[in-house]
Formats: C-alpha cells, sequence, structure tokens
C-alpha cells in the first residue's frame, strides 16, 4: 500500500515539556488508524501539527511524498489533509444547506468579482454546489434536514453535519477528533456506520477516540501514544493484549 | 394585518419618494442633515463590513480620514479635479489598509480592536505634527470646490450635495449588500465564527480578513472625500477616535448584526439628537442613554424592534387565551 502520511522524528516542547517526542508513524492509503492513549498523551497535538496549526520543534512531517512541515493549515487542506475539532465546530446561526455549501470553499472555481457582482455563472456555480451539498447531507443521514438551524440540531446531528463539511473540503486523509465524545450509544452506533461509508468512498481516516468500541471494531490498526511517545502499534487484537498498554491505562500490578 | 401588509408593501416607494422630492420642500438645514446622515451611513455600514470578518475595528477613523486628508491635499496642492481625487483618496486608504492588515491581522479579537484603535490615533497625531502637508492642529481649509459639468453654478446649492452624496450612498450600500450576500461575505461569517475550522477547510483567513478591510477602508475612505470637500476645511479633531465612538454607537442603537441596522441607527439617531438638541454635553447624554436602553431592552438593535413587538403581542394574546380558558 502507497504511503499517505509519514512523521519523521516528530517533535514538539511547550517550553520544557515535550508533548510529542520523536514520533515515527506512517498512514497508508485506504486505511483507517486510531491513535489512542490516556489524556495528555499527545492526540490532539499530533493533530495539530501535521494540519499545520502548531509548528514542530524538530523532525518533519510528509503528506503525499510531500515534506509539508511548517505549511499553514489552508495550504495543508488544498493537499487533501483535513482535520476536524474536539468541539463541535460550524456556523450555529446558519442551516445546514449553509453549512455544507461553505465548506466546499476549496472546490467551488468561483472567482471573487464574479461572486461579489453575482454574475449567472456564479449562481449556475453555487446552483451546483448546492445540489452537492444536498447529496452530502443525504450521505450522512441527514435528509430533509437541510433548512434546520445548526444550532438547533443535537450533538449527534452536529456531528454528522460537521463531518459533512469536512468530506466538502474533499480529503484524501481525513483526521476526525473525538467523532463519537459525548454521544449517546445509539448515536455512536449510528456514526461508526457512517464513518464506515465515509471509508467505503475512498477517504483515509486517522481517528481519535476514548471509546474502545468504536476503535476495536472501526480500525484496521492501532498507534498506542503515552507521555508523546508511541509505545505500541498493531491490529486491535493485538494492542488488546499487549501489556505496555494494558500498564498505560490501568497502571501496573503491585 | 391587513396594515402590517400594506406597510410592507409601500414603505420602499413611500422612502424613495421622500428622498427624491426632499430637496424640493425641505430647507437648507434639512439638507445639510441629510448630506451628514448620507456620510454617516457610509462611515457606519463600512465599519459593520469590517465587524463580518469579526474585527471590531476601533480605528475606523483612520480611514475616513485618509480619504479626507488625502483628497482634499491632491486637490489643494496638485490641482486635481475632484472626481479624481475623490477615487485617490480611496486607493490611499485601501493600500495603506493591506499594508497595516498584512501587519496587524494575525492578532485577534479585542486585541486587534487595540491596534486598531492605536492606529487611528497615531494617523491623528501624524495630521496635528506635521503642518506641511496637513496643516497642523489647524487641519486644511479653502479645500477647491468641485466643477459640476454643464451647471457650473450649481456647486454651491445643496441640492447638488444632495444627490451627489445620495448617489454614491445607494451605490456603496448596494456594493456592500452584494458583497455580504455573496460568498466572499459569507466566508467571512465563517471566520467570525470559528476561524479555526475556516483554516481546516482552506480558508486563507489572513487574506480574506485583509481584502474585506480593504474594502470597508476604501469605501469609508470615499466618504470622507466628499465629507472634506463638502465642509470645504477640515482639522484632525473631526477624525479622532470619538468619530469611531459614534459610528459603534450608532451601529450597536440600529442593530450590527443586520445590513439595515447601521442605517436605521444612524438615520433615527441624527435626526433626534441634530433635530432636537444642538448642544454637546445633553447631545453625549441622550446618546448614551438610548445606548443603555437598547442594549438592555434591544440588544439586537432597532431592526429587531418589529419582532420585539411582535413577541410582546404573542405573549399577551396567548396569555390572554389561557387566563379565558382557565376562568
Amino acid at each position: 500500500m502507497p504511503v499517505l502520511l509519514e512523521t519523521k522524528k516528530l517533535t514538539k516542547h511547550f517550553g520544557g515539556l515535550a508533548a510529542i517526542q520523536d514520533l515515527d508513524l506512517v498512514v497508508n492509503k485506504g486505511e483507517v488508524v486510531s491513535l489512542i492513549g490516556p489524556n495528555g498523551a499527545g492526540k490532539s497535538t499530533f493533530f495539530s501539527l501535521v494540519t499545520g496549526f502548531l509548528h514542530p520543534s524538530k523532525g518533519f512531517v510528509m503528506f503525499n511524498g510531500e515534506n509539508i512541515s511548517g505549511l499553514p493549515p489552508h495550504k495543508i487542506a488544498k493537499k487533501g489533509m483535513v482535520r476536524s475539532f474536539q468541539l463541535v465546530s460550524l456556523i450555529t446561526k446558519c442551516s445546514a444547506l449553509e453549512n455544507v455549501s461553505l465548506a466546499f470553499h476549496l472546490n467551488t472555481g468561483i472567482g471573487f468579482w464574479e461572486t461579489w457582482l453575482h454574475t449567472p455563472s456564479s449562481k449556475k456555480k453555487e446552483m451546483d454546489i448546492l445540489r452537492e451539498a444536498v447529496e452530502l447531507l443525504d450521505f450522512v443521514g441527514m435528509a430533509g434536514m437541510q433548512n434546520e438551524l445548526a444550532g438547533n440540531l443535537s450533538l449527534g446531528y452536529q456531528k454528522m453535519l460537521s463531518i459533512a463539511m469536512h468530506l466538502a473540503a474533499s480529503p484524501k486523509l481525513l483526521l476526525l477528533d473525538e467523532p463519537t465524545a459525548g454521544m449517546s450509544a445509539r448515536e455512536t452506533d449510528t456514526t461508526i456506520r457512517q464513518l464506515g461509508k465515509v471509508r467505503d468512498r475512498g477517504v483515509t481516516m486517522m481517528v481519535v477516540e476514548h471509546d474502545m468500541r468504536v476503535v476495536m471494531s472501526f480500525s484496521d490498526r492501532i498507534i498506542v501514544l503515552n507521555y508523546g511517545h508511541k509505545i505500541a502499534e498493531g491490529s486491535p487484537y493485538e494492542i488488546q493484549n499487549n501489556k505496555q498498554v494494558i500498564e498505560a491505562y490501568l497502571g501496573t500490578e503491585q | 394585518m391587513k396594515i402590517a401588509s400594506l406597510v410592507k408593501q409601500t414603505w420602499i416607494p413611500i422612502i424613495i419618494l421622500v428622498l427624491i422630492s426632499l430637496p424640493f420642500w425641505a430647507g437648507d438645514y434639512i439638507l445639510h442633515v441629510s448630506i451628514i446622515t448620507f456620510i454617516t451611513i457610509i462611515y457606519c455600514s463600512t465599519w459593520r463590513q469590517n465587524l463580518i470578518s469579526g474585527d471590531f475595528s476601533f480605528g475606523h477613523n483612520a480611514w475616513i480620514g485618509i480619504g479626507a486628508y488625502a483628497a482634499a491635499l491632491l486637490g489643494l496642492n496638485l490641482g486635481l479635479s475632484f472626481w479624481v481625487s475623490l477615487p485617490l483618496g480611496g486607493i490611499a486608504a485601501l493600500i495603506v489598509a493591506v499594508i497595516f492588515g498584512y501587519a496587524t491581522l494575525r492578532v485577534r479579537g479585542m486585541y486587534w480592536s487595540v491596534l486598531s484603535w492605536a492606529f487611528g490615533e497615531v494617523m491623528v497625531a501624524i495630521y496635528t505634527r506635521f503642518m506641511v502637508p496637513f496643516g497642523g492642529a489647524g487641519g486644511l481649509s479653502s479645500i477647491p470646490r468641485p466643477t459640476v459639468p454643464f451647471f457650473p453654478e450649481f456647486v454651491d446649492s445643496k441640492i447638488f450635495w444632495y444627490f451627489l452624496v445620495l448617489v454614491l450612498m445607494l451605490v456603496i450600500l448596494l456594493a456592500l449588500y452584494a458583497l455580504e450576500k455573496s460568498r466572499f461575505g459569507r466566508t467571512l461569517t465563517l471566520i467570525a465564527e470559528n476561524d479555526s475550522l475556516a483554516r481546516s477547510l482552506g480558508v486563507n483567513v489572513l487574506n480574506y480578513k485583509v481584502v474585506n478591510l480593504a474594502i470597508s477602508s476604501f469605501f469609508a475612505a470615499i466618504a470622507g472625500g466628499i465629507f472634506a470637500y463638502y465642509v470645504t476645511a477640515i482639522s484632525p479633531l473631526v477624525f479622532n477616535v470619538l468619530l469611531v465612538f459614534l459610528i459603534v454607537i450608532y451601529a450597536a442603537v440600529g442593530g450590527r448584526n443586520h445590513f439595515m441596522g447601521p442605517i436605521i441607527g444612524v438615520t433615527v439617531l441624527m435626526v433626534l439628537t441634530q433635530g432636537l438638541l444642538e448642544t454637546g454635553a445633553i447631545r453625549s447624554m441622550l446618546l448614551g442613554g438610548i445606548l443603555i436602553v437598547c442594549q438592555l431592552f434591544l440588544p439586537e438593535g432597532l431592526v429587531s424592534l418589529p419582532k420585539t413587538i411582535k413577541g410582546w403581542f404573542d405573549k399577551r394574546k396567548s396569555k390572554g387565551v389561557a387566563d379565558a380558558s382557565s376562568a
């Protein structure tokens, strides 16, 4: 399998504290990789590092064979790596459809003067975008909710909506930061199903998650972080039986 | 209900009729207040355009001042025609805004507000400090009158200025409205609401903010330029931070989340404070009082008044129904 994302000796210091230390990892095309670890292990920091929200102190990030360390987030998004956020992020005062249609930012082909002057060509392109946005909402199971205000949706639907928005940016690699945090068991099941569909679209995914049910049922490979170090890597079965991982989560037996 | 729909259908034609006929029945004083009102509406609407990207500016006076001084100096020192120096004043502000924007718009929220405030005050200090070319504390006077094609004697009549400023205001408002409804404008809303999300979706946030600041400053500077040529004399005091406070109050009272907010806020407060009271202290007190009352009872501004009143009525009605059914 071709490599999509690779980090080499990736390190991030906050003052004297190393949030990520000499991290080497690889994500292959088409995989679903879960990143797990206790609180403060550096999972979200890792996402911020590879997507350009933070700059590495040392080491570098390769995406699609290109060195992208130090690039700003919008350029990395343009190259096809898009991240979601732990907190629900959308425009609460806009409708679900508007949210998704705005998320098409990278793929509109509408110029600045074109949209300011509201030319017929820009209107036509906007119509196309709306159609695609409706399709995406259908895809995440939100058909018929187009005109709901995003702020009025339940948490589960808000998270689905934000996944639709991130798909609108047509990512090659989607980084999901706790997609099921705060969800009910039923919402979690729906989310797992939807994420399975996203994977069937050919989107490679990397997921930070605390819900082990999601992690074990959904990932091809699991990477475990603790104190910024990679302590284990392997299939769900291997990880479940890894002594170091159990120690990191539960402590050692006296 | 019938009255409501009648109002809805007729208010636009009535406003147009009033605006067009005003010069033919109103005196010079009313025309003067109208002209200043139109100019202030441009100040206030461009300030709100700046706010759409989440940047609350306390330095809007800088753009107005640059437009006024640049247009006036081009006319005074280079003898350029009003019709050329006015847009050049706008471009001067636009260039300064692009430089200032790239230097500062990485800073967010309140911190940028403070930076913009400082910049506005620096501009005032520059006009005051340099006799050449800004005329120091005394400012510039005897700014040349524009030449009006075909009707050269027309320039001293208020009617000419009234229609000139009215048309300019309408064009600028139309441009700002189209911009707000465009994809560019809606992306600004996304940036204001959650700029990390915008960046992760591929938006170059800094560029968007700078372009928005440049557009807003360009139009504000045009309004400043026309103000300079209308009153024929400007001084640094006119463009200090108090001007921004007025703009912010107008926008807050009218409703800063709505396109009509600045227009309604400026019109209502201008009529109330110019028409009824001339003295400075009482005017400030009245403005402050109105601002406080509005923030307490109409946080969305006067634009939301119809909705709020309807809400009260609905509440009373449903309460009445509840009382009736319980009795």
